[in-house]
């Protein structure tokens, strides 16, 4: 076997032990924190695959970005408000069919597709490439994305404004 | 492996040495002479210190989340220990030579927040939770003044590999440079190189962006003036008041660890990584005599030398700035960052962007 493909076992067995703990533990906190090294386990799988720019998008937009608003969320309700927030798991056997049913699907739809001629990326030179591709063939969505973006920073001034008597 | 074999020992040493230097540089501040007693002027205590550390108990709060008490030490140490990974030391070691390498160092690097945040939570104490959220909010906020900053010396050089970086700051760039970069003006200092090369006179605009990197690593280092979440005289120690012994010591070296990366990567991207200061002056060639040939001995000699006397320059500035300024206050600290730092470094992003066309 060649190393990379050694190396997509390994961490695509992780990603499946830290997703089914996620969905085990009842501390909220603990998911979070297994959440986080799941999305690092998968932005090393990006990088392993020869997607380094895409791993290392995934690093800062969800692990550094999400997660650490989330957990610090998680923190400031838990600790400073005074309860405890916890979970726990219900309709398990409902959860299992229905997890089970899109498990088979997947499998399915993996097994039955077609990729057609793929050709061999090269690895060099990405960086630019991402770079031209954005602000030319793709220049509409990457507008969009910066207004929606904008929109989100005015938004949340607005809210964190404080109200005038 | 270049971080391993060399940046870890490197690590360890400079930190025994750091942390010598502060206490002297704070004690010549302050017209006092700092440790005195162990050692040759003092030179070993901060040696005795580790022994006298290494040698106390391991002790975990009882009320403490035991498990993510004793991880996020590690936690904070790998974030910053593996942004190393990609830095050159001189032009013949490129580090991990990745091409987007930068973004993955401001990527990983940024992850020590979570580190943090978990140290002050399973702490189970008032201070340490509120050092926490205070260190998170600072360096959350001071990472946009920062990675604006950053932008600015990577739109100048166009890549974002640093060792690609480094090659253009001197006289063994591919493509020719020109005084302050401006083509028209026809001066070709492709062969003088030294200082005139560097990042920060190829674009002159990139000068006060420096600075505002010098302010923002400063705060992302948890450095007086921007010492808030562990400041001694309010929080105890902020995040860190439960760690005993070597865990401590662990979080300490990450601090001093962090100062050691953002200096690095202050010179690299701005100073001229590790190619020489002095200039060729017609046939007094200065920057041949002390850049030697890349690749051989001579070459790496003189590369991790100047590399690092810039980094130790901008230490011993952090320094100086730590016993010189007193702390910020809180709504302070906020205000410098999202009313001052961030419109200018926006505003000198857009200048840099435009002296990047007189360069063509």
């Amino acid at each position: 076997m060649e190393i990379s493909s050694i190396g997509t076992v390994i961490m695509a067995g992780m990603v499946a032990a830290g997703c089914i703990g996620l969905a085990i533990t009842k501390n909220l906190f603990y998911a979070a924190i297994t959440l986080m090294m799941v999305f690092l386990i998968v932005a090393g799988l990006y990088v392993v695959w020869g997607a380094e720019f895409v791993g290392i998008s995934q690093i800062v937009v969800y692990v550094g970005g999400v997660l650490v608003l989330i957990v610090f969320g998680i923190l400031l309700t838990q600790r400073i408000q005074g309860y405890k927030v916890e979970t726990s798991n219900y309709r398990i056997i409902p959860g299992l069919i229905v997890s089970g049913a899109f498990f088979y699907m997947l499998v399915n739809l993996i097994n039955n597709l077609s990729i057609g001629n793929h050709t061999e990326i090269s690895n060099e030179d990405t960086v630019p490439q991402i770079g031209v591709n954005l602000v030319t063939e793709n220049i509409l969505a990457f507008e969009a994305i910066a207004i929606l973006l904008l929109v989100a920073l005015i938004g949340a001034s607005t809210i964190a404004k404080p109200e005038k008597e | 492996m270049y971080t391993f074999l060399f940046y870890l020992p490197f690590l360890l040493i400079f930190v025994v040495f750091a942390v010598y230097a502060e206490r002297k540089v704070s004690a010549f501040v302050q017209d006092r002479m700092g440790p005195m007693e162990v050692g040759y002027y003092g030179l070993l205590q901060t040696v005795a210190d580790l022994l006298k550390m290494l040698q106390k108990e391991d002790i975990v709060p009882k009320a403490a989340d035991k498990r993510l008490f004793q991880l996020a030490p590690l936690l904070i140490f790998a974030a910053v220990f593996t942004g190393y990974a990609i830095l050159p030391i001189t032009s013949g070691v490129a580090g991990a030579g990745m091409e987007s390498g930068i973004y993955f160092l401001l990527a990983i690097v940024s992850l020590d927040v979570l580190g943090i945040l978990i140290a002050g939570w399973s702490s189970n104490n008032k201070f340490a939770l509120f050092g926490a959220m205070r260190s998170i909010a600072q360096m959350i906020s001071y990472e946009v003044p920062l990675g604006l900053s950053v932008i600015g010396a990577i739109m100048i050089s166009q890549t974002l590999d640093l060792q690609e970086m480094s090659f253009q700051q001197g006289i063994f760039s591919d493509s020719a440079n020109y005084l302050f970069g401006i083509k028209a003006l026809g001066i070709d200092t492709t062969d003088i190189g030294g200082i005139l090369t560097w990042n920060i006179l190829r674009a002159p605009f990139l000068i006060p962006l420096f600075i505002i990197f010098f302010i923002a690593s400063l705060a992302e280092s948890n450095r007086t003036p921007f010492d808030l979440p562990e400041s001694e005289s309010e929080l105890i120690g902020g995040f860190h008041t439960e760690y005993p012994g070597f865990r401590w010591g662990v979080i300490m070296l990450s601090e001093y660890g962090m100062m050691l990366l953002v200096s690095l990567l202050g010179s690299i991207l701005f100073l001229g990584s590790w190619n020489t200061p002095l200039p060729n002056i017609g046939s007094v060639t200065l920057a041949d005599w002390t850049s030697g040939t890349p690749g051989a001995t001579s070459g790496h000699v003189w590369g991790a030398f100047w590399l690092f006397s810039k980094t130790f320059f901008l230490i011993f500035l952090q320094m100086m700035a730590r016993w010189t300024y007193p702390r910020l206050r809180v709504d302070q600290l906020m205000n410098f960052s999202w009313k001052y730092l961030t419109p200018i470094s926006i505003l000198l992003l857009l200048i840099n962007g435009l002296w990047r066309m007189l360069m063509i």
